[in-house]
């Protein structure tokens, strides 16, 4: 099986018109691929991950591992922004909602999508 | 999709809400279950949404984790198949650190499940530097605000809030460690001290902190 790959840190366009940075990780080989999206673990975007992210592509699967913890800390090494991540307080919390809710965005990640599945 | 921890539980609820070929849930907690007090992000059960589910869900459980509980695990699979969507949620022997740390799994052959189980097989493959196991994330976070000093990468600057939580170390050779943040979200993320202790350090560093306030003259503390 061939199984070159490139794999790169790439910027997306998420949800509100954010930059959202991710992992992108494709195989080189022809044609057409399956997607896969790789969510990341609490501890945050971490090489663990990144390298299960590559594993995928190896094995012909174009793999995409979203940084949920980019809107939170931007660029922050992935134990800082899980740390970051965790500490908020509700006050933060809720003020960090208000200006997303007043920009027309929503929060990021968990928050986000239990919301859609509870509507 | 798939996520692992925290986003297993993601994986179900992106399966839930949008039109997907195959979902896996790699541990994931509280899709089922209540989380404990204290946990940073209020997710409650998920488990009803198990009908809205647009494509097959492969579940991969460790049989001694404790979030989920092997129970938590069966009322999952139960509803699953209440639902028809035909999710399989496989017992996996041990804990979730043997799911990838390269012990081959049993995973169901055949079926419509086959190929995704097929294929699942190429993610066992340890994501490498994991410490000890990973048997559960906890979640359980104590906050309080502190008013200090704290000399991290960047040199000193001033703390305004503590996190106390009991969970993975990202670098101590223990399974769990009680962990300390010292930060100043104001100064951003990487404005952090962080200590990872054993419990009975933690509890030596609790009891010296007591000892050392208690024994200062009156009037200075």
């Amino acid at each position: 099986m061939y199984d070159a790959m490139m794999a790169e840190t790439i910027s997306f366009t998420g949800h509100g018109g954010d930059q959202i940075e991710a992992y992108l990780a494709r195989p080189l080989g022809p044609g057409p691929s399956g997607g896969v999206v790789v969510i990341h673990h609490m501890p945050g975007y971490d090489a663990e991950t990144k390298e299960i992210t590559r594993t995928f592509a190896v094995h012909g699967y174009l793999a995409l591992c979203p940084n949920l913890y980019y809107r939170e800390a931007p660029g922050a090494s992935p134990d800082d922004a899980a740390a970051a991540a965790r500490a908020p307080g509700r006050r933060a919390r809720r003020a960090a909602g208000r200006r997303r809710r007043r920009s027309g965005r929503l929060p990021a990640g968990d928050a986000g999508l239990q919301r859609e599945g509870r509507a | 999709m798939i996520g692992y921890c925290s986003g297993g539980r993601q994986s179900f609820l992106a399966a839930a809400s949008l039109p997907l070929d195959a979902a896996v849930d790699c541990y994931g907690a509280f899709v089922v279950g209540t989380p404990p007090e204290g946990m940073p992000l209020k997710v409650g059960p998920i488990v009803h949404l198990a009908k809205d589910l647009s494509c097959p869900l492969l579940g991969l459980f460790g049989a001694d984790d404790q979030h989920p509980s092997p129970d938590q695990v069966a009322e999952l699979d139960k509803a699953l198949t209440e639902a028809g969507q035909g999710a399989r949620v496989p017992q996996l022997r041990g804990r979730r650190a043997r799911l990838l740390r390269g012990e081959p799994a049993r995973l169901p052959a055949g079926g419509r499940h086959g190929r995704l189980a097929e294929d699942l097989g190429l993610l066992r493959p340890p994501p490498g530097g994991l410490n000890g196991g990973y048997a559960m994330c906890t979640y359980l976070t104590e906050k309080l605000d502190v008013e200090g000093s704290g000399k991290g990468r960047l040199g000193w600057f001033a703390l305004s809030q503590a996190t106390v939580y009991l969970d993975h170390p990202q670098h101590a050779p223990a399974e769990h460690t009680l962990n300390i943040d010292f930060l100043n979200p104001q100064q951003g993320p990487s404005a952090r001290v962080a200590v990872e202790l054993t419990a009975q350090s933690a509890r030596a560093l609790a009891a010296a902190i007591e000892s050392a306030l208690a024994a200062a003259p009156p009037g200075l503390v």
